[in-house]
């Protein structure tokens, strides 16, 4: 285990001890087949899923499979086509029965839910938007919103009401009595995704909804999906087999493989320190730049004043370290601004004796940056400033700084990789 | 593992019998050639004689059809060991077949009669029976004809009950039919037509219907419309129900396939006698008769409508939490009804050509004129019944049709 790992166990026990479950995960396997516990079998156990299916004509779908979704999150789960990720999302509210596991939803067994729990379950608190959008060509629009209420007994007026509500939510306002054919598939996602808002669910299950519609279309719907989040805060697992897709929507990834969970992390975990060649493999085509925060790339401050300090002090100070710009931290170490050496050598030939005149703490000499802002963000700060880019965390503590010099070379390196790939 | 082993033994044989394309083609050369030597050989003064060239080359290109059959079979067994076993039947069981002169003079080679008839040439020889035992398989109809008297006797009231019933439903709709005003009734599905197919339709049954009346056929195609309509609506009650059990079991649907089967092989003059029998003389057993002919398609298509509705959407309901019920009847009957109403629309198709036979017990109506011009070889009078059969079959089918149509197929226009 490398110290990177550490680290994040140790944030993730942190925001876990934060933050609530939603969804609980127990090591859940799905096989297809007649004997699907042969599986486990202490001989079979460590088999490759091709192994079993040609020796025991067995079909693993989802082979011990743990995870946690928790309130509010976008927990997405990627994979090739084949490696389980709708299976997965279908046994959560047992569309396909799980062989064995365990699955809670808001402390609830859903493994030994009778079928009146499963139809509350799938009609009050979750909902689930489809690749094939699945909507009722018999059926208009409005009518097609309102299926899961009208499935939950309410009456007409009411279920239009909020049909109607739901389409001008997703910008279809004035569709609701076409015919879904009459309508693009972005249209008709929307019209999935209204359809499973209108039953105001607590989880949203999306199996690559956005997959079966062309790349234009597909990032207006991610950044209205975005967008409508921000709003609604639905915890949502979102299926997808398109890493950007992935990076963009998602507060942590599942990457899976042959039915098994190779890793969990936040996007920049998993693009900055993949567990895997299948993950690395996964990540090769992407800009690591759009991804990786400040933080990683940052190099220590090496020249810090505090307020009280002298011109005189500081000039030394920044002579020694060879640095034209020191930043100022007060007593709680908060940052106040950068002092200018060659500002500084005027000073101390003109006498002054304090260096509160001198802190310059506004753009676009001074910038500052969180530490999870990315690096693609960094560059349009880096063009306008010769100095350091000052990366503070949440408690706006100074904690390092970018240099143009660090920028340009982390965006040679990538540059290289990814062309060495191609 | 098993299927690993047997996969080379599989091959192996199949690489054995396997022909080469030339061998094949010198086989079919060799054949052409002898057609051609025996053709050459029978032609003489006269044209070649058929009963001595012919037999042979069918005789021939049977046995090779059934060997064929039998190696292939046996190639397509999945084990070496039954491969093996079904070579070794094989290999016995020809010579056996051959050579008849081993086997038993009581070995069954010809069915009863067959000898004589077609061996010995003669045909009006007295015929020696299969028993079995004491059992004469057959007379099996005999013991069916018994058990059958005793059913009718012992349920004598109910089925009279039940003819009674089906009749006070039927004679007020005859009666109604038959007195309704010709205006009326034609207007009536003139505006049905209009509003389910479209004016056209509407105008080629006011035009059918006049006909009909012009030429004399009115109260005829009224009692016919009766023992049709009751049959179709009962027809249409039961096969509903029954389609949808069909698609939800798949138990059932292999219990009822073959039922179904025997339903529309079976010749329908069949139905009619046990109709007789049980139900007695006129529109009742009629009635039945036509219900049993009719009803396997519609069955069938609607257990196929709902089958075929897509998964994904069934898939997506479920996920919103609905029960079965809700299921069948927001999801997967609407989205079957065109091809269950195909199915009503055959079925309506198949009681119509039923009416002629219906008319055999006494039902009256369109087929009576028929049956009436059969027997008495009056050509037109059957004709016009004919045609009378043909508007009605006309009329009927569009405006069902109609109801069958894919309403979005319409919208899209």
């Amino acid at each position: 285990m490398t110290i990177n790992d550490v680290i994040n166990t140790d944030q993730q026990i942190e925001s876990e001890s934060k933050r609530e479950f939603r969804i609980s995960v127990r090591s859940l396997w799905k096989v297809f087949g007649s004997e699907p516990d042969l599986v486990k079998e202490p001989e079979h156990i460590l088999k490759s899923k091709s192994e079993i299916q040609d020796e025991l004509g067995l079909v693993v779908a989802l082979r011990d499979v743990d995870f946690d979704v928790y309130e509010g999150e976008t927990f997405v789960v990627m994979g090739l086509s084949g490696s389980g990720k709708s299976t997965l999302v279908r046994c959560l509210i047992r569309l396909i029965e799980p062989s064995s596991g365990e699955i809670y939803v808001d402390d609830e067994d859903i493994i030994n839910l009778n079928d009146k729990g499963l139809t509350t379950l799938r009609r009050k608190k979750t909902a689930m938007v489809f690749q094939h959008f699945g909507l009722l060509p018999n059926r208009t629009i409005i009518d097609n919103v309102a299926f899961g209420l009208e499935i939950q007994g309410v009456g007409e007026e009411e279920r239009h009401n909020k049909a109607r509500e739901m389409l001008e939510l997703v910008g279809l306002t004035g569709w609701g009595n076409a015919f879904s054919y009459e309508l693009s598939g972005g249209m008709q996602q929307r019209v999935g995704l209204a359809r499973a808002l209108a039953v105001d669910p607590e989880i949203l299950l999306m199996d690559e909804p956005f997959s079966a519609l062309d790349p234009l279309i597909r990032r207006e719907m991610q950044s209205q999906l975005l967008e409508l989040q921000s709003k609604l805060n639905k915890t949502i697992v979102f299926i997808t087999h398109d890493l950007d897709e992935a990076l963009i929507l998602g507060e942590r990834i599942a990457i899976m493989r042959d039915g098994e969970i190779v890793q969990i992390g936040s996007p920049q975990e998993i693009v900055d320190n993949p567990s895997d060649s299948y993950v690395e493999d996964f990540i090769k085509g992407i800009s690591k730049t759009r991804v990786l925060g400040a933080s990683t790339i940052m190099t220590p401050v090496l020249a810090v004043a505090s307020e009280g300090q002298s011109p005189t002090e500081v000039l030394s100070m920044l002579e020694k370290a060879d640095q034209d710009y020191a930043f100022v931290l007060n007593s709680s170490k908060n940052v106040l601004g950068v002092l200018d050496r060659n500002d500084m050598s005027t000073a101390v030939d003109n006498g002054e004796t304090s260096i509160q005149t001198h802190i310059i703490s506004d753009s676009p000499t001074y910038c500052i940056a969180l530490e999870n802002t990315t690096i693609d963000d960094l560059l349009p700060l880096s063009a306008v400033t010769d100095c350091p880019i000052a990366v503070l965390n949440e408690q706006s503590a100074l904690i390092g700084v970018v240099t143009r010099t660090t920028l340009l070379s982390t965006l040679a390196e990538n540059q290289s990789t990814s062309s060495n790939e191609n | 593992m098993d299927i690993n082993q047997e996969g080379p033994s599989t091959k192996k044989i199949t690489e054995l019998v396997s022909i080469p394309l030339r061998v094949k083609q010198i086989v079919i050369v060799a054949l052409l050639l002898y057609i051609g030597w025996d053709l050459s050989s029978q032609l003489g003064p006269e044209m070649p004689v058929m009963k001595y060239f012919f037999p042979k080359l069918y005789t021939w290109l049977f046995w090779i059809f059934v060997l064929g059959l039998a190696i292939d079979s046996i190639i397509r067994l999945k084990t070496s060991k039954s491969q093996l076993l079904a070579g070794a039947i094989f290999l016995v069981a020809v010579p056996l077949a051959l050579s008849t002169e081993i086997l038993p003079a009581t070995f069954p080679v010809y069915a009863p009669g067959q000898d004589q008839h077609v061996i010995e040439g003669q045909r009006t020889q007295p015929v020696e029976y299969i028993t079995i035992g004491s059992i004469r398989p057959g007379k099996t109809g005999n013991y069916i004809d018994a058990s059958v008297l005793y059913l009718k006797r012992q349920f004598k009231s109910f089925f009279r009950a039940a003819t009674n019933n089906l009749l006070k439903l039927m004679v007020p709709l005859k009666k109604g039919l038959e007195q309704m005003p010709m205006w009326l009734f034609t207007g009536v599905v003139a505006l049905i037509a209009w509003r389910v197919s479209g004016y056209r339709v509407a105008l080629i049954s006011v035009v059918g219907l006049l006909f009909i009346a012009v030429f004399d056929l009115w109260i005829a195609s009224m009692i016919s419309i009766t023992v049709v309509g009751t049959a179709t609506f009962l027809s249409i009650a039961l096969s509903i129900p029954a389609g949808i059990l069909m698609s939800k079991s798949d138990r059932f649907e292999s219990i009822m396939r073959p039922v179904l089967d025997l339903c529309q092989t079976m010749p329908s003059f069949v139905y009619l006698i046990p109709a007789i029998f049980f139900l007695g003389i006129g529109m009742v057993p009629a009635v039945m008769a036509t219900i049993v002919y009719a009803i396997p398609p519609c069955i069938r298509l609607t257990n196929l409508g709902i089958r075929l509705v897509s998964p994904q959407l069934i898939e997506t309901a479920r996920a919103f939490g609905t029960t079965p019920w809700q299921l069948l009847i927001k999801v997967q009957l609407p989205l079957a009804r065109p091809t269950i109403m195909a199915g009503v629309n055959q079925c309506v198709m198949m009681a119509l050509a039923m009416v002629v036979l219906a008319a055999l017990v006494g039902a009256g109506g369109l087929g009576a004129d028929v049956y009436a011009g059969v027997q008495q070889l009056e050509f037109g009078r059957g004709l016009m019944g004919g045609i009378g059969i043909v508007i009605l079959a006309i009329i009927i089918d569009r405006i069902t049709q109609g109801f069958a149509k894919d309403p979005l197929a319409d919208r899209n226009k």
